[in-house]
């Protein structure tokens, strides 16, 4: 329906008039086409142009992923898609964003009221936890439906046809505050199919959730487009999972779309992903470093970079325990230390008696599916929780719950949302914090001026902590607890939304710590694989409360299986190395490595 | 060694004939009544208890399966014949208020939080207007001292204990009809009631938001408390609370932290809303006037029964109103 002059609301294509109610799931939509063309957009007269000379037209049934470093104009990109640029996000627009269905005119959503063009468009957000403003599911999914007016029994099949094409039906009756994280993304992108719009936007729909739920969401999205006839337009981080799903691949960069191509196209040359601070898929590397093994063809899955490989005989090349072994503590002194700990929250056990020691100096990745345990397990180390039963040591002493700022001088945590750890009004005055609200810290403490250069903030310790970019903010977070001089850290999640660019510096922060300190002990909390083959020491897996595995990451991520019964998958270059040795004990863990222990093409073996 | 009436003659001249002793007894007054309700709630509830006691308990009883716009509508209802009828009808309406519960067979745990919420701000009710609600030729049971008299009142009143008993009646009415609406309706049924019940779409979305985003925020007080912990802030509570050192410390670190932890939860929250009226805007919200809705109630035997009683309760509060029984 539209909105006539006097308000009445017209019959539009995708509406059910008259009782007949297909809902939404029935036929593909008729085939249709955004078409944006962005000559700028800057959020204040005079400011930087976020958006300038895009020219995107998306067609319902693709897939087209919007890959780009933080700041690139990714997510206001997908405002603008929406059509919630200029109206509803005021700012210096010049273009027009159009949607055009069949034959017929063209519709300007940029001069639609936003509740038409999210007939058009739907949006989902990168957090679903504030698109979700009712109470329990199905109310959330009829919320817009409702709000249409539309007949009952069109509302119910809405509601029905968008949690089916979501796989939540189960979920119909679930309070929203009951769901998981992956929950409540599959919910928030059926409350904006309920809208019926055939094309969707996502903003970073799987940021929070463990590789399997990552999976889970692709497979629906994908779903949406080859079997309802959906548009999608995905941002995101994560390009080895999302590849293989992907029709198209973009990439942009200061506000313009550089590369738009097919996705075994669209990553190469992989040094331009590299320099613009993305990072490329790893299998889409490997075929670049071996274009005479993969006769220039790219791989997008394993299965795909394995029978390429396999078939030109290579496979026999890889295997053994050739791997070098990584640097760890093996002889130091325990840092963190539980033992038997058990943790219920009500009736529902969270933990159950989990027993790990960290040493002095280790780097050891807590990983497993959301829910496994992993935060709860680090708030027993930092005393934030209490176990029911065992104990938690912290070099040398034992853990008291609710004793946190005593810990906090051995121990630091850096939150997952790191605005949560700024309450300050200049960068000096979030270093300061420690000496002004803090207890005594030892005489080790580096000073703020000091740690403000550690952290590559010096110059900027006038400037508001919420004026800085994601990355300098979550360097000031972490700047702040090193204020304390911990020996140890544990991260939760602290790539969270962090393009390769921030995730590298910040590692690299940490190591330059490790080092400045002699040494530093970590415990991540990660769903980022890749990130714990470049830089844990040991690999800890949680399976429902429970340490299923607890060695070093070659070895883990050579177990596959059990990898994947903790909601996890190893990195695909790993995984490439497993399938290709038959199970090695060992397996690679970067493109460098894997390309290192390749032999020469057996002699015979087919060629291009 | 003096005999037990000589003992009580001395503790009578010492209490309430000497100065120091009336102010003692003044201050007691004062001072400690009120800390009866919160003693009793921290003994018999606590938080845990109250979060437990105010929230849903599903159950297959004759209240539970009403329509809940019935149910949201008994406690205002209630309230306003509360306030209609004098002070004995109102406590004989309370008996009635009781009818519910009976129906409802709450566990003894639970009546006795019960008892405690409905009971203590009663309770505060007869204290508070004992010692503040006065009429001329006021007989005084207990007289301030002048040490007490920058507490501005003479003493405790036998016409505001009185007054007291009859505001405290039409607590007692409300509360334990409120509290039938929490025990047995579901949050999303509350909501639903309300927005189909109040037509103003914007209060609806408003309590539809509330209802959501309430724990959150605990829960994100309770990240940024921790935040502020590991940044070396002190929020525990003193060992030796007699130690007033320790209790003013713990004051000033609870004040000062107040604007520290306002900041990161005021800009979550703001961005948060920022997105929720987009949410708001992109599923047509405000659009047209009237709302279709997704879920029906069918209207059963019960809820024709609930109306027939709630009629009969209006019709009787008239009758009483008739025959002189109402405050008006």
């Amino acid at each position: 329906m539209r909105a006539g002059p006097s308000g009445v609301l017209r019959a539009l294509p995708g509406d059910t008039p008259g009782g007949v109610s297909p809902g939404i799931g029935g036929a593909a939509p008729p085939s249709a086409a955004l078409h944006a063309v962005i000559d700028e957009f800057a959020y204040q007269p005079g400011d930087r142009q976020v958006l300038r000379g895009i020219d995107l037209t998306v067609s319902t049934g693709e897939l087209v992923v919007v890959a780009g470093p933080s700041g690139s104009g990714k997510s206001t990109l997908a405002l603008a898609l929406a059509g919630l640029i200029p109206h509803r996000i005021w700012g210096e627009f010049r273009g027009r964003v159009t949607w055009q269905a069949g034959g017929a005119e063209p519709v300007d959503l940029t001069e639609l009221p936003l509740h038409e063009a999210a007939r058009h468009v739907g949006i989902t957000f990168q957090n679903p936890e504030y698109q979700l403003i009712q109470y329990r599911v199905d109310a959330e999914v009829a919320f817009g439906p409702e709000n249409l007016a539309l007949p009952h029994h069109e509302v119910v099949a809405r509601v029905r046809d968008a949690l089916d094409m979501v796989g939540a039906r189960s979920l119909a009756e679930s309070a929203i505050n009951s769901l998981s994280g992956g929950q409540k993304q599959r919910v928030a992108i059926a409350a904006a199919l309920a809208m019926a719009p055939p094309l969707l936007v996502l903003d970073e729909p799987t940021s929070d959730l463990d590789p399997v739920g990552t999976d889970e969401v692709l497979k629906v999205l994908r779903q949406l487009c080859r079997a309802h006839g959906r548009g999608v337009v995905v941002i995101e981080h994560k390009l080895d999972e999302i590849a293989p799903y992907a029709d198209r691949v973009l990439l942009m960069r200061d506000g313009q779309v550089v590369v738009d191509d097919h996705p075994r196209k669209a990553f190469l040359p992989t040094s331009a992903w590299v320099q613009a601070g993305v990072r490329p898929p790893e299998l889409v590397m490997l075929a670049e470093q071996l274009p005479e093994r993969f006769c220039g063809d790219v791989p997008l899955t394993v299965d795909e970079a394995a029978s390429r490989l396999a078939a030109s005989g290579i496979a026999a090349g890889v295997g053994g325990d050739t791997c070098q072994p990584r640097a760890g503590g093996q002889n130091f002194p325990a840092a963190m230390e539980a033992a038997g700990v058990t943790v219920s929250f009500k009736g529902k056990r969270a933990l159950g008696e989990v027993s790990l020691r960290v040493r002095e100096g280790e780097w050891v990745a807590l990983i497993g599916a959301n829910g496994s345990g992993k935060t709860t397990l680090g708030s027993v180390l930092m005393g934030f929780a209490a176990p029911d039963d065992g104990s938690a040591w912290c070099f040398g002493r034992p853990v008291e719950f609710g004793r946190v700022p005593r810990q906090a001088d051995r121990v630091g945590y850096l939150f997952q949302n790191v605005d949560d750890m700024l309450f300050n009004d200049t960068v000096a005055a979030e270093l300061d914090f420690t000496r002004r609200h803090g207890v005594a810290t030892g005489p080790n403490a580096p000073s703020a001026a000091q740690v403000a250069t550690l952290i590559g903030l010096a110059d900027r310790t006038d400037a508001h902590p919420y004026a800085l970019s994601g990355g300098e903010r979550q360097r000031l977070a972490l700047g702040a607890l090193l204020t304390r001089a911990p020996a140890g850290l544990i991260l939760d999640e602290p790539t969270t939304g962090l393009d390769e660019a921030h995730t590298t510096a910040l590692f690299d922060l940490l190591t330059k710590v490790r080092t400045d300190l002699g040494s530093l002990t970590c415990l991540l909390i990660t769903h980022d694989m890749r990130l714990v083959a470049r830089f844990a020491d040991r690999v800890v897996a949680l399976r429902a409360g429970r340490i299923v595995l607890d060695t070093s990451p070659r070895q883990a991520f050579a177990q596959p299986e059990l990898l994947a019964t903790c909601g996890i998958r190893a990195p695909a270059i790993s995984a490439l190395h497993s399938r290709l040795a038959g199970h090695p004990a060992e397996v690679a863990l970067s493109v460098a490595e894997f390309v290192g222990l390749l032999g020469r093409p057996a002699a015979g073996s087919p060629s291009c | 060694m003096l005999k037990t009436p000589a003992m009580l003659k001395t503790f009578d001249h010492l209490l309430f004939h000497t100065l120091p002793g009336e102010t003692a007894v003044a201050y007691a007054i004062t001072f400690l009544v009120p800390l009866i309700g919160p003693l009793l709630f921290l003994r018999f509830v606590g938080m845990k208890g109250l979060r437990n006691v105010l929230s849903y308990e599903a159950a297959d009883t004759p209240i539970h399966r009403l329509d809940p716009r019935l149910k949201l509508c008994y406690p205002i209802l209630i309230a306003l014949l509360s306030v209609l009828l004098g002070w004995a009808w109102t406590y004989a309406l309370f008996g009635l208020t009781l009818v519910p519960w009976i129906l409802l067979r709450p566990s003894a745990i639970r009546l006795r939080v019960l008892a405690v919420i409905v009971g203590s701000p009663a309770l505060l009710s007869v204290w508070s207007q004992g010692l503040y609600y006065t009429t001329p030729n006021d007989h005084l049971l207990f007289v301030f001292p002048v040490t007490m008299a920058w507490v501005g009142t003479a003493g405790l009143s036998t016409a505001g204990l009185i007054y007291g008993a009859h505001q405290a009646g039409r607590v007692l009415v409300t509360a334990s009809a409120a509290l039938v609406l929490v025990f047995t309706t579901g949050p999303s049924d509350v909501v639903w009631a309300t927005t189909r019940l109040f037509a103003p779409q914007r209060l609806g979305l408003a309590i539809s938001v509330g209802v959501r985003f309430l724990p959150q925020v605990f829960e994100r007080l309770n990240i940024v408390m921790r935040a502020a912990e590991v940044r070396g802030y002190d929020f525990s509570r003193p060992e030796k609370w007699w130690r007033l050192g320790q209790l003013w410390d713990y004051g000033r670190r609870m004040t000062r932290a107040l604007p520290l932890l306002t900041v990161p939860i005021l800009v979550g929250s703001l961005r948060g809303c920022g997105q929720m009226a987009l949410v708001a805007d992109s599923r047509a919200f405000g659009v047209n006037r009237w709302r279709t809705t997704y879920r029906e109630v069918a209207w059963t035997r019960n809820d024709r029964i609930a109306v027939v009683a709630a009629v009969l309760l209006v019709a009787g509060t008239v009758v009483v109103m008739a025959m002189g029984g109402g405050r008006f």
